[in-house]
């Protein structure tokens, strides 16, 4: 079986991407044979670190809603014991409202658009008192802090109901939806309608904190789930003003190469600092380390950040931000999780995966054509959700 | 001799165009792989004053294998032994290839800052350092004025 474990921490197990993934090969004769660093990939030598389906640069979409993890909190009330609110300053470029779920199931509401499948809104089912919808302004700086009478009840609420897990509800959802332009917008055009933030509540010191699970963006009829990335900023730069190696930010380069714009990203740990070229060799060579260069950390898996803006006769095929992607839930917790937390998710997702009823009929079954660009980046991956960047 | 990968070309460059303070790497003439380095001995350090010459060289899996450093000025260090070889995790098993030539140098020149007598390559000297440092430091003057001031 030529999948590899996947590494704790880093979101589903392997899939099968094109082409499969056959055993090992032998050992090139010669290893120098794949000389550093304009390496080609020897056939017989294959992928032993899965890549995520890629980013597509060359669109970017911007959010209307930011919400950084870091400032969502829990505020203890002064009674005694206390009761805890949940509070976040956020920034928002139109009106909306926002509504806060304990224990919520999630519900896709998608319809066909020209055989496509396309997500109008996702809404979420709880079965502890919610607030209504609550409206706020466009400003940057908000404030939001939930009702008192709304709080959860930490104290008396069980493992299950504070913990993420594939069977459980979704401990706290935190939706944000666009309330401008009108929802009576079409569906196809590319605006963004709900920021999601998905998390679970832990215990150190007795005071409860929130882990955020995972953030996604419902912008037209897709789905993105967010992923930080660092560097990626430098790296869009640079593709704006040619190659790396003109381009005065160093930090653009690949670290191994020194040449090269970096293209790839680490997972778990989110570094962009590797071309194609150098993440192969990084990953792909027998006794190669597999570790991040910056980090050390392992390579749980690769993102490859795709420019399509430089490549005019793709980018033409389509509008390929939505373009080949239906929605999929998150199959695990997502690569965002930080790597010191204490996820083990591999087991019930390998049994589990096609058989949760959240999964039913949203698999990237009989696929649409696509520009030859996409249908490489996505063919045979059953977890098409596009990752989205946002900063 | 197969052609200089760009990333050498680049570091070469580099290290000319943008030099560390105290530390000097010219590639010999003959192998553009092998630089000559000079390290100035740390202020408030037993090395200060010290011009400590070292050789670097940069293997064919470079920068996927660590570049190879010994000392060619004998240097009285818990880390470093009769032979100038240098006992640091990144130059070994913590070893990445986003370390250059540049950071390699700079740790070396930290490690003469901070000797480590717990994880010693030259017994002697970190035994003295562990039982009678300020004899040790002494030593490491005396040698630094003996063997490194050309």
């Amino acid at each position: 079986m030529g999948i590899v474990p996947s590494h704790e921490n880093d979101g589903p197990p392997s899939m099968p991407l094109p082409p499969p993934r056959p055993s090992l090969g032998p050992r090139p004769t010669n290893p120098q044979s794949a000389s550093f660093p304009n390496i080609r990939t020897d056939s017989r030598l294959m992928r032993s670190v899965e890549y995520l389906p890629p980013v597509k640069m060359g669109q970017r979409v911007s959010n209307v809603f930011i919400l950084r993890k870091e400032n969502i909190r829990l505020l203890p009330t002064p009674s005694q014991p206390p009761i805890y609110l949940v509070e976040f300053t956020f920034r928002a470029d139109v009106q909306g409202t926002v509504q806060i779920y304990f224990n919520a199931d999630e519900k896709v509401h998608q319809t066909r658009v020209n055989g496509q499948n396309h997500v109008h809104h996702i809404s979420y089912v709880s079965r502890t008192p919610f607030d209504s919808p609550a409206p706020f302004p466009a400003a940057e700086n908000q404030v939001f802090r939930q009702r008192e009478q709304f709080a959860l009840d930490l104290a008396n609420a069980t493992a299950s109901q504070l913990k993420y897990s594939r069977e459980s509800t979704y401990p706290l959802v935190i939706k944000l939806d666009a309330t401008s332009p009108s929802t009576n917008t079409p569906i196809t055009s590319n605006i963004v309608r709900s920021h999601i933030t998905l998390a679970e509540f832990s215990f150190a010191d007795s005071r409860p904190s929130l882990r955020v699970i995972e953030q996604k963006v419902l912008i037209g009829g897709t789905i993105f789930s967010m992923q930080d990335l660092y560097g990626i900023r430098a790296s869009y730069n640079a593709n704006q003003n040619g190659p790396a190696g003109t381009a005065e930010d160093s930090s653009a380069e690949c670290v191994v190469c020194l040449t090269e714009p970096s293209t790839t990203a680490v997972q778990p740990c989110k570094h962009l600092c590797l071309c194609d070229d150098c993440a192969r060799l990084l990953t792909l060579e027998v006794d190669a380390q597999q570790k991040c260069p910056v980090c050390r950390t392992h390579i749980g898996k690769l993102l490859r950040i795709v420019d399509t803006s430089r490549r005019p006769e793709q980018a033409a095929a389509g509008n390929t931000v939505t373009e080949g992607n239906t929605y999929a839930p998150p199959v695990a917790p997502p690569p965002s999780a930080p790597a010191s937390s204490s996820w083990t998710p591999t087991n019930h997702i390998q049994t589990e995966q096609l058989s949760h009823p959240r999964f039913e009929n949203l698999a990237p079954s009989s696929r649409h054509s696509t520009p030859p660009n996409a249908s490489e980046l996505h063919q045979g991956s059953t977890h098409p959700m596009n990752r989205y960047h946002m900063s | 001799m197969a052609s200089l990968p760009k990333r050498i070309m680049k570091e070469t460059e580099r290290l000319q165009s943008e030099p560390v303070p105290g530390i000097s790497a010219v590639p010999s003439d003959s192998n553009a792989r092998l630089f000559s380095v000079v390290i100035i001995g740390p202020e408030e350090s037993p090395y200060a004053t010290g011009r400590f010459k070292l050789e670097l060289f940069l293997p064919e899996d470079y920068p996927m294998a660590p570049p190879k450093v010994r000392f060619l000025t004998r240097i009285y260090h818990p880390n470093i032994d009769r032979l100038g070889r240098i006992c640091l995790d990144i130059l070994k098993d913590k070893w990445s290839p986003a370390l250059q030539i540049r950071t390699v140098l700079l740790s070396i020149q930290a490690l003469l800052s901070a000797p480590n007598p717990d994880d010693p390559l030259n017994n002697e000297a970190a035994e003295l350092w562990k039982n009678n440092e300020p004899r040790a430091m002494q030593t490491a003057r005396d040698w630094t004025k003996q063997y490194a001031q050309q």
